[in-house]
């Protein structure tokens, strides 16, 4: 109980942390959005005015709090590219961000998992080898290069996929999903990658400890002591690994996005930034933070109930 | 140094491929500093999107451009901006990692808790705020990178220092009335030389990935300027004319991160 109320509070101190310095980034140092949206020939009346509106000849910390009270209900102030709410923007776009990294972690677990085993058991065969050498190169490709090729490759050379021929979830969900595949891909490759390595030493690890010993001196097979044993203990440093990888694959997708001009977060973050449009570029920012601190304070409690020695330390 | 460096490396194959991917690299830097079979800048109208050939081996863009000379151009502005970001890391780090492990206290407990918020961020979204505040650009680009490599420098040096500070070579320094920066610079810096070398080798090789993925999304190095990032979000506007374009820069980032990754010691047939 200690240790879910200490995680708990350190999960909202970081999440005040990042409302400090996401209102300092963007409210407290200049070239404000709303100024420059005024022009470079505005009047010194019309910027005092403004000024005065947007609250900014207020104390700091008064505006801090205002802009927290706002930013808690939802409402980030409006985009001025598009005319309209920063949260109506994102609310459209974080439906595909969510779906890309759900189909990239569930390809990332199919494949790595069955991997890494794969190569821990068969260690330093020419299988494992193998899987050694495609790893370490498939984790120096740039994720959006590896976009690219399988873009090439499935889009021109096998032809199962149409490049750019994007599907609103609103319109076909099944062919949303089809086309969100191969992004996922791009995305799930060099984690896949770095989950097959880690997986692999881990068991590797386990296997040279003395439970294992034990439990061969007791005429278990090497087969019971793999599934009913080994694989329970390796698979607990994973969970960390895995909340690490959700916020990569969050950030990742920024770039994949990118590449299968899907229409996300990401893409609508870059134009926002291209524009200067500092009430949507907060917001996502935010958003994506919020994500990231939850998975990580999600982590930390499932690894209490499989790890309960975490506890007493 | 180096040469015990190479040594302790000598049979070892990840270290001895990493090194030739890294030198075939060093070695198109400096051979495209003063020589590339054409102009990278100049425009054609009737060599446009022309295919791998004798007379241009890795093709031509969609401005008629030299694909191999751009590429031996991209590199080098792609190596000397990582080599910058890492410099302003290390740098930064450092003296931040000497100064908080060194003296301890609230500094260090306050820096360290920004530091642990700022690490556990993807640091590509970091980056994204940074160059939302600071706005598009080469040297933006270095700033705002740089800014976000130095977390993981000043993590890495703190904990040497804390390791360092109580030993009896530091304690023997102050009783002879050694000043503290002489401790901390002189005395303990150069013990965290293997540590801080290899650090400096995984952030170049993140470096690299990271200025090519800004370039990439357009917002680092701007056009004409030649950069690998660049190049590859061009090539996917083209990619159905013109596949190969990809091809070049594309294997020219993997050919430094691969290099990097092997020498940090991936390690790859290990007993």
């Amino acid at each position: 109980m200690r240790y879910l109320f200490k995680k708990a509070i350190i999960f909202i101190i970081t999440l005040l942390i990042i409302s400090v310095l996401t209102f300092t980034a963007f409210q407290v140092i200049p070239g404000n959005s709303a100024l420059t949206a005024l022009g470079m020939e505005a009047t010194d009346e019309a910027i005092e005015t403004l000024k005065e509106e947007l609250g900014f000849n207020k104390n700091v910390f008064i505006r801090y709090f205002d802009w927290l009270k706002k930013v808690t209900k939802g409402d980030f102030g409006d985009s001025i590219q598009y005319h309209s709410k920063a949260t109506d923007l994102i609310k459209d776009r974080v439906v595909v961000t969510l779906w890309l990294a759900i189909i990239s972690f569930i390809l990332i677990l199919i494949i790595a998992l069955p991997l890494g085993v794969l190569s821990a058991l068969k260690k330093n065969s020419i299988v494992d080898k193998a899987i050694l050498v495609m790893t370490q190169i498939s984790m120096a490709i740039p994720p959006f290069f590896l976009g690219i090729l399988l873009t090439i490759l499935f889009g021109f050379v096998i032809k199962i996929f149409i490049p750019g021929n994007y599907i609103s979830y609103k319109e076909d969900i099944a062919g949303f999903l089809y086309y969100l595949i191969f992004p996922a891909m791009a995305v799930a490759i060099p984690k896949i990658s770095m989950l097959v390595k880690f997986l692999r030493n881990s068991i590797i690890r386990e296997l040279k400890l003395d439970y294992v010993r034990t439990a061969r001196s007791k005429g278990n097979d090497e087969r019971t002591i793999m599934y009913k044993h080994v694989l329970k203990n390796a698979f607990i440093p994973i969970i960390t690994l895995l909340g690490m990888m959700l916020a990569d694959i969050m950030a990742g997708t920024i770039l994949i996005e990118q590449v299968f001009s899907l229409p996300g977060l990401g893409r609508l973050l870059l134009v926002s930034i291209s524009n200067r449009d500092f009430a949507v570029v907060q917001a996502i920012i935010l958003y994506m933070a919020l994500i990231v601190v939850l998975i990580n304070f999600i982590v930390d409690i499932l690894y209490q109930f499989l790890d309960p020695r975490v506890t007493k330390i | 140094m180096n040469i015990k460096l190479l040594k302790k490396h000598k049979y070892n194959i990840d270290f001895i491929i990493g090194s030739v991917l890294l030198l075939f690299a060093i070695l198109i830097v400096i051979i495209g500093l003063f020589y590339t079979p054409y102009d990278p800048n100049v425009m054609s109208n009737e060599l446009k999107n022309i295919s791998p050939s004798l007379l241009h081996p890795f093709g031509t863009d969609n401005f008629g451009r030299d694909i191999l000379s751009r590429v031996m151009k991209g590199t080098g502005t792609t190596v000397i901006i990582s080599t910058m970001i890492v410099t302003i890391g290390v740098l930064f780090g450092t003296l931040i990692g000497a100064i908080t492990g060194y003296y301890g206290g609230w500094l260090d407990e306050v820096l360290m808790r920004m530091n642990d918020a700022l690490l556990a961020f993807p640091s590509l979204l970091l980056a994204l705020v940074f160059v939302g505040i600071f706005g598009v650009g080469k040297y933006n680009i270095i700033l705002a990178l740089g800014l976000v490599f130095i977390p993981s420098f000043s993590r890495i040096v703190r904990s040497e220092f804390i390791t360092y500070k109580n030993m009896d070579f530091v304690n023997n320094a102050i009783l002879l009335g050694a000043s503290d920066f002489r401790i901390m610079f002189v005395h303990i810096l150069p013990n965290t030389k293997p540590m801080l070398l290899s650090a400096v080798v995984v952030g170049l090789n993140n470096a690299v990935l990271a200025e090519a993925g800004m370039s990439f999304l357009g917002l680092g190095v701007q056009p004409p300027d030649p950069s690998l990032g660049r190049m590859l979000s061009e090539a996917q506007s083209y990619l159905f004319n013109a596949p190969w374009y990809a091809l070049a820069p594309g294997l020219m980032i993997v050919i430094i991160v691969l290099g990097f990754s092997l020498i940090s010691g991936g390690r790859l047939f290990e007993k």
